[in-house]
């Protein structure tokens, strides 16, 4: 069912960092603490991202970066080209915004959302990118009509520009909101609409990172163990929250019992053979790399071997995400890391799936 | 995540502005991207222990100021990231020489949250000195 040579064949004179047709790439989201306390200038970003390796992808967060967001000035043109040049990258996937409510009170209109996110994939095109990650947006449309992927989707096309709509948590592959838009975009079957997945969906338990952060904070190991305990139990959001209430966990239980749901989800790496097909992008989310080499949350081997036996051949883009709980970590270290972490696994699932 | 800096440096400028005085003081936009102005939704802000009504706080970015209260109207304007913006608060009587806490709590509406209708709550505590500046 999955054309797994065929897949790999067909990209075969692409570089990479590895033997597959797995790339390794960065978000500029991972470097969040360095460049807002001006410890990295933008370029600086540019600068370390490529050390990382020959031909790193870089996925660029628009309002981050371009002041001018969400169009694209000449003079930020100009400086990204440079920067691609200069330091050896690839444009591998554009952080776009839906910003559904920026005006106070009410949604975007249909109109005004096209032409916002049509200003961001025309300043994407500029760029060199051919890839936009889509971000999160309702499930809850009636009419699928009349979703932002099939509006945006003769611009797309015009552009050349692949929309991957991100799988996020809460929503995992397997919700139900998220099962209804799986289908309609296998169902549409274009080669510009499909997914990036955040591989913070599928963790094997709350980072060790986050507990002690909030342990730290003076959150009592009582209502922490009880929040993990209902996590691994797969309890609701509201049953946590209530829970939490009645515990008297005041307001920092309750932000522990909503981290607890948008950073660490329940998903099966297995699951992500259903949309193999319309995975375009790989958020390569983690929280921390030990000493040892290895994450401790997510479930990275069994998501590589899932990737290299559907045979997915596209980018991670490492996405470090420790910094909400710790500062001062060495993101840049800690990306390195978990590119070298990749790239072991990817090596060690070929050998078994050869 | 970005608390820390939220009020950035250590200092208050004060001015005499009629009978009352101004005090301004730098802040950070607390989030890892830009956000328009219409989604700094609410601020809460102490001095000395004194807290600050609403209507006396103004928000100044790139040359022009805005009453804090007006600000969900600008859903163009984008607050970059990097750039610092000013606090302005309006107190009946001239702030005492030295040093005093400053207290700023700030409600940022997320727009890409829309079914969450998230709101990051970011806070910062810091003693500011105060810089008295000659009247314009």
């Amino acid at each position: 069912m999955h054309e797994v040579d065929a897949g790999r064949k067909a990209g075969g004179g692409m570089t990479t960092t590895t033997s597959s047709m797995i790339r390794m790439g960065s978000t500029t989201y991972s470097f969040n603490d360095e460049y807002h306390s001006y410890e990295c200038s933008l370029e600086g970003l540019f600068e370390k991202i490529g050390e990382l390796g020959p031909k790193q992808g870089i996925e660029l967060i628009g309002p981050q970066c371009i002041r001018t967001f969400p169009e694209v000035s000449e003079e930020f043109e100009r400086i990204f080209k440079r920067s691609v040049e200069r330091y050896n990258l690839v444009p591998s996937a554009f952080g776009h915004y839906s910003d559904m409510s920026r005006i106070t009170g009410r949604d975007l209109t249909q109109d005004e959302m096209l032409e916002y996110s049509r200003m961001q994939l025309e300043g994407a095109k500029r760029l060199g990118f051919t890839l936009a990650r889509l971000s999160y947006f309702s499930f809850d449309v009636e009419d699928r009509s009349k979703t932002l992927y099939r509006l945006l989707l003769p611009d797309a096309e015009r552009l050349g520009i692949r929309l991957a709509i991100e799988i996020h948590c809460p929503h995992i592959i397997e919700s139900a909101g998220q099962q209804r838009v799986i289908e309609d975009i296998l169902k549409l079957n274009s080669p510009y609409v499909g997914f990036t997945l955040d591989c913070g969906t599928m963790t094997a338990r709350m980072s060790p990172v986050c507990i002690q952060k909030f342990l730290d904070l003076g959150l009592s190991s009582k209502i922490v163990n009880r929040i993990v305990e209902m996590w691994t139990q797969r309890f609701s959001r509201a049953e946590i929250e209530a829970e939490v209430q009645a515990m008297g966990g005041g307001e920092l239980g309750q932000l522990l019992a909503i981290e607890s749901q948008i950073y660490f989800g329940h998903g099966e790496p297995a699951a992500m053979l259903d949309i193999m097909p319309v995975l375009f992008h790989v958020h390569g989310k983690f929280y921390n790399v030990d000493k040892s080499g290895n994450d401790d949350t997510v479930r990275y081997p069994e998501i590589i071997d899932t990737l290299v036996r559907g045979g997915y051949k596209g980018w991670i883009s490492s996405e470090y995400e420790g910094h909400h709980w710790l500062k001062d970590r060495n993101a840049f270290g800690q990306v390195k890391a978990h590119q070298q972490l990749l790239m072991r696994l990817i090596s060690e699932s070929e050998a078994r799936f050869k | 995540m970005f608390d820390e800096d939220l009020i950035n440096g250590d200092g208050l400028k004060t001015y005499r502005s009629g009978a009352s005085e101004q005090i301004a003081f730098k802040v950070r936009l607390p989030w890892y991207r830009s956000l328009y102005l219409s989604c700094l939704e609410s601020a809460n802000v102490s001095i000395g222990g004194a807290p600050i009504a609403l209507e006396h706080i103004s928000f100044r970015l790139y040359g022009r100021t805005y009453p804090f209260d007006d600000l969900k109207q600008f859903y163009e304007v984008l607050w970059f990231v990097l750039d610092a913006a000013a606090m302005i608060v309006e107190v009946p009587q001239p702030l005492a020489e030295g040093s005093h806490e400053v207290i700023l709590t700030l409600f940022v509406r997320i727009p890409y949250h829309r079914s969450l209708n998230f709101k990051q709550m970011s806070t910062c505590t810091k003693l500011m000195r105060v810089e008295r500046q000659v009247a314009a």
